[in-house]
């Protein structure tokens, strides 16, 4: 019998399957509650909505963590061209973009409580949307091509476009604007990381914050994976 | 890649073109319209959406100049190169080509815009330089989207979903450095933006010259 290929080996590991799925709901299940019973610092302005950070920043976390295993499949699609491997890219592509949708609706909602509108027009919300279309546009590149082994071919390859288009994006742009709403971005000159400032990260907060970003991000991993099994399925069916 | 390849592309791109030269009056015609258009409905306008004007036009008609590079190519003129040259010196050839022909479309756009409707730049070697690095960032980026976009069948309309949002950096660092020219802010104001915008153009130049032999195989 032939040797199993990376891919194949990860897609059918039950023990990496069942790990991720309990660590999900574990650490979700202790986010959401602590999350809302634990104690915050008392901040001016942000009040209880501070809380949002346990939602809103690990849904960004997951989208960057997301697009790079869809980026990774994508080159492991171009060096072994075995199809499995584009469809999990699809699928993290997928959850990705779910991930980026939820950070945008947790962050509007959060923007409203806060600074008092819905879009504020600050330089993050900006980015966090053009890279939302980056992804949208792979989506309709994909259904713009009906054969099978090159829509896989030419997503793989505008896949690793899109996520190197997603770095200057939301890494380099939003830290060098002159001036952002956004955590760190006040008194000229954006500098440093948004999610690790002093100002929100009290220790008894980070008690709450790390587990939640594992527990989405292991979350985004258990929605990749149904999505890839409903993919499979359909593809079976076209063949039959 | 070879120098005498990309050459001969090269020539054969020129000699097309004079053949059948609907595709560059087109181009021609199509900024000199939309500038009139501008200068009808807007009158005279504020320096900052004077800029804003300006590079939104120079979008799109370096989007109408490139999205012909690879999409006008038909299948057998495709299989064909395959059989003669390189990938790489294709992109390549193609890539220069493009470069040349946007620089010079936006040179006459720029002209023609100024004309009509003022040219309010107090330091004309940053906006220009503005205008030479977003200019040539857009080349490299299209002429590779536009080999994206050609296998996709469908044309113009793929192009512009995928282009768009792929070139908003670009388009942004060229109007703040073209903006601290207008303003008249000293060079060293300028450096950083000119560094990251030089970085993102080398970024898609490596990465489409990588990618690139995985489209050109069919």
């Amino acid at each position: 019998m032939e040797a199993k290929s990376f891919v194949q080996k990860v897609i059918h590991s039950k023990g990496l399957h069942t790990t991720y799925r309990w660590i999900a709901v574990i650490f979700l299940v202790y986010a959401f509650t602590w999350g809302m019973l634990g104690p915050v610092p008392a901040k001016p302005n942000l009040e209880e909505t501070i809380r949002n950070l346990y939602y809103h920043v690990p849904m960004w976390f997951s989208l960057v963590l997301l697009a790079f295993c869809s980026f990774l499949f994508s080159v492991f699609f171009l060096l072994k061209g075995e199809s499995a491997s584009d469809q999990l890219a699809e699928s993290f592509a997928m959850t990705s973009t779910i991930f980026g949708f939820l950070g945008f609706g947790t962050g509007m909602l959060w923007a409203q409580y806060t600074w008092g509108h819905w879009w504020a027009g600050d330089v993050k919300q900006i980015c966090a949307l053009a890279s939302i279309l980056v992804y949208g546009a792979y989506f309709v590149l994909r259904n713009a091509i009906p054969e099978q082994q090159q829509k896989a071919r030419v997503a793989a390859v505008y896949n690793i476009l899109a996520f190197f288009s997603l770095i200057p994006l939301l890494f380099i742009i939003p830290r060098n604007a002159q001036f952002s709403l956004h955590p760190g971005g006040q008194g000229g000159g954006a500098v440093g990381n948004p999610a690790f400032n002093k100002y929100d990260l009290d220790n008894r907060m980070r008690l709450v914050f790390w587990p939640a970003i594992i527990g989405w991000f292991s979350l985004g991993l258990w929605m990749t994976h149904q999505y890839f099994r409903i993919k499979t399925l359909e593809i079976k069916k076209l063949l039959q | 890649m070879n120098i005498q390849e990309i050459k001969l592309i090269l020539q054969k791109e020129w000699t097309v073109e004079w053949r059948q030269k609907y595709a560059l009056q087109g181009v021609f015609w199509y900024s000199f319209t939309i500038v009139f258009l501008c200068y009808l409905s807007f009158g005279t306008l504020k320096p900052i959406v004077w800029l804003s004007l300006f590079w939104i036009l120079n979008l799109f008609t370096s989007v109408n100049a490139i999205t012909k590079s690879f999409v006008g190519e038909s299948k057998s003129t495709m299989h064909y190169f395959y059989t003669l040259f390189s990938g790489k010196s294709v992109l390549m050839a193609k890539t220069l080509y493009h470069w040349l022909l946007v620089l010079f479309l936006s040179g006459a756009l720029l002209a023609f815009y100024s004309l009509l409707l003022g040219f309010p730049v107090q330091r004309a070697d940053i906006f220009f330089t503005g205008i030479f690095l977003g200019t040539s960032g857009l080349s490299v980026a299209l002429t590779f989207l536009s080999a994206i976009s050609h296998k996709a069948r469908s044309g113009a309309s793929v192009m512009a979903v995928l282009s768009f949002p792929v070139l908003i950096p670009i388009i942004l660092l060229s109007i703040k450095i073209s903006k601290m020219g207008m303003d008249g802010l000293p060079w060293s104001t300028a450096w950083h933006e000119i560094g990251q915008i030089l970085g993102i153009i080398l970024l898609t130049g490596a990465l489409s010259h990588l990618l690139f032999p995985y489209l050109w195989r069919d």
